[in-house]
């Protein structure tokens, strides 16, 4: 089977990389594996997408882990066919990103190495039918994307991103080998159909898994209010390394959500909201954050938290679509939450990677330093700017057509009762919000990093970003326009997934029913179709208008003396909205006057802290100074101090007694 | 498509055309009334923006193209708006189920360009302005998707047109229209920045929201925004007139055509009157003020919903 050589090319392809001589050897030898296996997974799983029988195969295995059954069923082909090319594009962009290094005595085949076995990771877990298997899978990516995280690690903050990310991923890690115990130990089977036997039963202890499967998933792909690890580790981490772990690593979580939809039957409808609930509240926390952001990968790592959840508000009506029985719907969920996935891949590792050029270019990534970026990297510039329409939604490009997909399931008349679509109304209005909010983010961003004059004039970019980095932007650039220009095209693609989806629930999947999403494009391509004409009209009319014209600095409202420093900053932009939401977005603020006739130094700083960290923290804090003081009064030695120890003892054997007789 | 229709169409694109430079005129000619001046023509708008097409741009010189390209911008999303709303009959050129969602999108993807431009400056003055156009956008986005959302409940239709023109006179129809209206009109005074948010006539920079965004625009780009605006202002003022049209479109399309454009030029009337009597509001309370249309978006809503529980 081809997956199996993509598999061992993949090792040999690290392996190399580890042993063989020179940094650009080492680099090209895991990418030329990369590509290999690439195109084998392409090669194995593109039929499955347009609807051919799905693979199988198994692998012999002694116990205790058992047979691995392996499946690439239509939404595991999906994901197989844009987790890896990506990589692989992430591997070339590491090309021009690790340059410096290339030529310093820096093992950089072992940063390459990694790489390798974060698509060796994708494989297993896209394809393993087996719960070991799967969370060995699951395992390899967290460790891969650890290591990978913390590239510099002689930066203590870095190490403390990588060990924050760490700790965070194998919290959801425990929830899943959890749900597997409980789910595996029901019916006896390692092989993870038998955790789908078992979510179909309507017990207490199913809806408990339920729960924690959604947290483990939720930790995996930084739902609110498990996402506090994303945004250090995203703007501790080398470009590339943030724009995987955003774009294709953590959907996995994603992935996880679905194909285990798939095995719930049908949910009930406290499974729906559920998952709409957390997911519009990962929308609007996470977009919330982006807006006080000083660090551009920050900035773009709360917005993955964002779009997880426009994605779960997508799963959420599928779910609800289930139970009500409305495949319509499903097929709108679904298809929005899956072509989602897809865009939200091609725009934010686009964006990671300008902001990995910026970086290069400028050896800084903040907002308040940077600025003019335009003249000296028009190409980047154009990368960004694209990206930031995109991932604000706006027409007429891919982020559009996703969400436009999800509002038109929310503002259907599929749900039951007025009540229903009374919340679901909620739900588009906070959406709207969410882009609204996510289009002043990026708006800002781009506004101050790329136009302007420098704000710091060490922070002068002087020159393109290399080759490597511009080839694998362009690459994502011509993704988001394929998308935006050929939806329908897209939409195929989520097709095969959706109708699994539908088959596994017992519903008829018919061609009519799969088209549905699609059916408002035609005359949405015709508003495009006139929007593009009219623009082009419009600046051929300026164009007339204007043939000559005179140069001048900047209205300065009659102030002449005006510096790079007095231009708005990044705190300024989002000050007032800030002030609005001061509930969440909680800034410290150091300063300290100027006083006196004769003031002579002040300074301020303020600094948008993660209310929920800041929380967990505090909380964390307090908890273990309590526990330090009750355990400082047991006196020691005597009755009492046994007598207690006693006492949990059992407590904690009855708990295990317990859990064991459900 | 009958001959009245395309009739209809052929209207509303020239309707789009001169509108604007009417709905302005008119507004200044009101407030000129209510100030005891004689006041300017109906058409001066017209002139004013001519004399600017005639006259040479001075482009900054840390502009970009990103400059260049927010005029147009503004005015192609601005004109693609106009033709998605049902300006003067439930006939927009555009209409599809759900338009309404492409025409929010539109005119943010107008106004993006317009704050990129703004940027793109490098003056603090006009960083300022977009800091503020986009704050007061985002808070307000909700609460017109809540209108339309609600609206479409009420109605049980999807497209723009369908359920502006929501034939029920009946009086919980009028309370929720009348919520309605309350919720189109702040949008209105937002997006065509209009007196209590924003004063088009002040003078002092600190103070401004739009103006303070295209102050360095000068010339046929800054005709182009102001025709720009123009048009916002003439497609929010349809979608008043649209809900508050008591006129069936289906039987009587001409009548209600006329009568759409009476209560055009009737909210221009009530902008000016606004303007007139009422002083901007402080800088900082616009967010509550904007927070009003989104409350009162919500209770129309949840108004909707009872009513259709209790039918059920």
């Amino acid at each position: 089977m081809l997956l199996f050589i993509a598999t061992i090319a993949l090792l040999v392809g690290g392996f190399l990389a580890l042993v063989a001589r020179g940094n650009p050897l080492r680099a090209w030898l895991s990418i030329a594996s990369q590509a290999l296996a690439s195109t084998l997974v392409l090669t194995a799983a593109v039929p499955v997408l347009f609807g051919a029988a799905p693979l199988e195969a198994l692998l012999p295995w002694p116990p205790p882990l058992g047979d691995v059954r392996l499946q690439v069923e239509a939404l595991d082909a999906f994901f197989l066919c844009f987790s890896l090319p990506m990589t692989l594009l992430g591997s070339i962009y590491a090309l021009g990103y690790l340059e410096p290094y290339m030529k310093s005595k820096r093992h950089v085949g072992a940063h390459f190495a990694l790489l390798n076995l974060t698509s060796l990771a994708f494989i297993i877990i896209y394809t393993v039918e087996n719960s070991y298997a799967f969370l060995l899978g699951w395992e390899l990516a967290a460790l891969a994307a650890w290591l990978l995280v913390i590239w510099d690690h002689g930066n203590q903050k870095i190490r403390f991103a990588g060990f924050n990310y760490l700790v965070s991923t194998h919290i959801g890690f425990l929830l899943l080998v959890a749900a597997f115990i409980v789910g595996g130990n029901h019916m006896q089977s390692n092989d993870l159909s038998a955790v789908g036997a078992f979510l179909q039963e309507d017990t207490f202890l199913r809806d408990i898994t339920f729960v924690v499967l959604m947290t483990s998933f939720g930790f995996k792909s930084a739902f609110f209010p498990f996402h506090t690890w994303l945004p250090r580790a995203h703007s501790a981490a080398p470009a590339h390394v943030s724009a995987l772990m955003s774009g294709v690593i953590h959907k996995a979580g994603i992935f996880g959500m679905i194909k285990f939809t798939a095995m719930i039957g049908e949910p009930p409808a406290w499974m729906g909201w559920y998952v709409i609930t957390f997911s519009i509240a990962s929308a609007v926390m996470g977009v919330l954050y982006t807006v006080s952001q000083r660090d551009i990968k920050r900035m773009l790592g709360y917005s993955s938290t964002e779009n997880v959840g426009i994605i779960g508000i997508g799963i959420g009506l599928g779910y609800l679509g289930l139970t009500w029985h409305q495949p319509a719907l499903v097929v709108i969920g679904f298809t929005g939450a899956i072509l989602h996935v897809l865009n939200h891949a091609l725009f934010k590792c686009l964006l990671f990677y300008a902001a990995g050029a910026v970086y290069r270019a400028t050896h800084t990534i903040d907002l308040e330093r940077l600025g003019g970026l335009r003249r000296a990297m028009p190409q980047t510039t154009l990368f960004f700017l694209v990206g930031s329409l995109a991932i604000s939604a706006l027409p007429p490009l891919n982020g559009f057509i996703s969400e436009f997909i999800i509002y038109s399931g929310l503002l259907s008349d599929l749900a039951p009762t007025a009540q229903d679509r009374g919340v679901l109304i909620l739900v588009v209005a906070l959406l709207a919000f969410v882009g609204a909010v996510s289009a002043l983010s990026v708006t800002r961003a781009f506004g101050l990093a790329f136009l302007g004059v420098p704000r710091d004039p060490r922070c002068e970019a002087h020159g393109e970003a290399v080759r490597p980095m511009r080839i694998t932007m362009a690459v994502h650039l011509a993704g988001v326009l394929a998308v935006s220009a050929l939806p329908l095209g897209a939409i195929t693609l989520t097709r095969a997934p959706v109708a699994d989806m539908l088959r596994a629930h017992g519903l008829p999947a018919t061609a009519g029913l799969l088209g549905g999403p699609a059916v408002s494009f035609t005359p949405l391509a015709w508003v495009f179709a006139v929007l593009l004409i009219t623009l082009v009209l419009v600046a051929l009319l300026r164009r007339a208008l204007t043939r000559r014209h005179t140069e001048h600095v900047t209205w300065g409202c009659g102030y002449t003396a005006a510096t790079p420093r007095m231009q708005y900053t990044g705190s300024s932009f989002a000050s007032q909205f800030g002030n609005t939401f001061e509930g969440i977005l909680v800034f410290l603020r150091r300063f300290t006057l100027p006083h006196g006739p004769f003031p002579e130094r002040g300074h301020i700083s303020s600094h948008c802290v993660d209310s929920v960290e800041h929380r967990m923290f505090h909380v964390l804090s307090t908890a273990t100074d309590t526990v330090t003081h009750a355990a400082e009064r047991l006196p020691e030695d005597t009755p009492i101090s046994f007598a207690i120890g006693f006492v949990t003892l059992v407590v904690m054997v009855a708990f295990l007694l317990a859990g064991g007789s459900l | 498509m009958n001959p009245t229709q395309l009739a209809l169409v052929a209207a509303q694109l020239l309707a789009l055309l001169v509108l604007p430079v009417v709905m302005l005129g008119l507004i200044n000619r009101v407030k000129s009334f209510w100030a005891g001046r004689r006041g300017p023509g109906l058409l001066q708008p017209y002139a004013d923006m001519r004399r600017l097409l005639r006259k040479e741009p001075v482009y900054s010189n840390v502009t970009t193209e990103m400059f260049r390209l927010g005029p147009v911008v503004a005015l192609a999303t601005s004109l693609v708006a106009g033709m998605l709303t049902p300006l003067l009959g439930p006939l927009s050129p555009l209409a599809f189920p759900l338009d309404f969602i492409a025409f929010a999108y539109v005119l943010g993807l107008g106004r993006v360009f317009l704050m990129i431009a703004a940027l793109d400056t490098g003056s603090a003055f006009e960083g300022m302005g977009a800091a503020r156009e986009a704050t007061y956008a985002a808070l307000l986005e909700p609460a017109l998707l809540l209108v339309l959302g609600t609206l479409a409940l009420a109605t049980g239709d999807s497209t723009f047109a369908g359920l502006l023109s929501w034939s029920d006179l009946g009086p919980f129809a009028l309370v929720v229209k009348a919520l309605c209206f309350v919720v189109l009109l702040i949008l209105l005074q937002v997006e065509a920045a209009r007196m209590p948010i924003d004063d088009p006539n002040t003078h002092l920079e600190l103070t401004m929201i739009h103006e303070v965004m295209i102050l360095d625009h000068s010339g046929p780009d800054l005709a182009i925004l102001q025709y720009a605006a123009g048009l916002k202002l003439t497609v929010c003022a349809a979608l008043i007139a649209g809900l508050l049209n008591p006129v069936s479109w289906a039987t009587q399309p001409w009548t209600g055509a006329a009568v759409a454009l009476g209560l055009m030029l009737a909210v221009a009337v009530l902008i000016g009157t606004i303007e007139s009597l009422i002083a901007r509001i402080r800088m900082r309370a616009i967010p509550r003020y904007i927070s009003l249309a989104m409350v009162t978006g919500v209770l129309a809503l949840f108004l909707v919903v009872l009513r259709s529980e209790g039918l059920s």
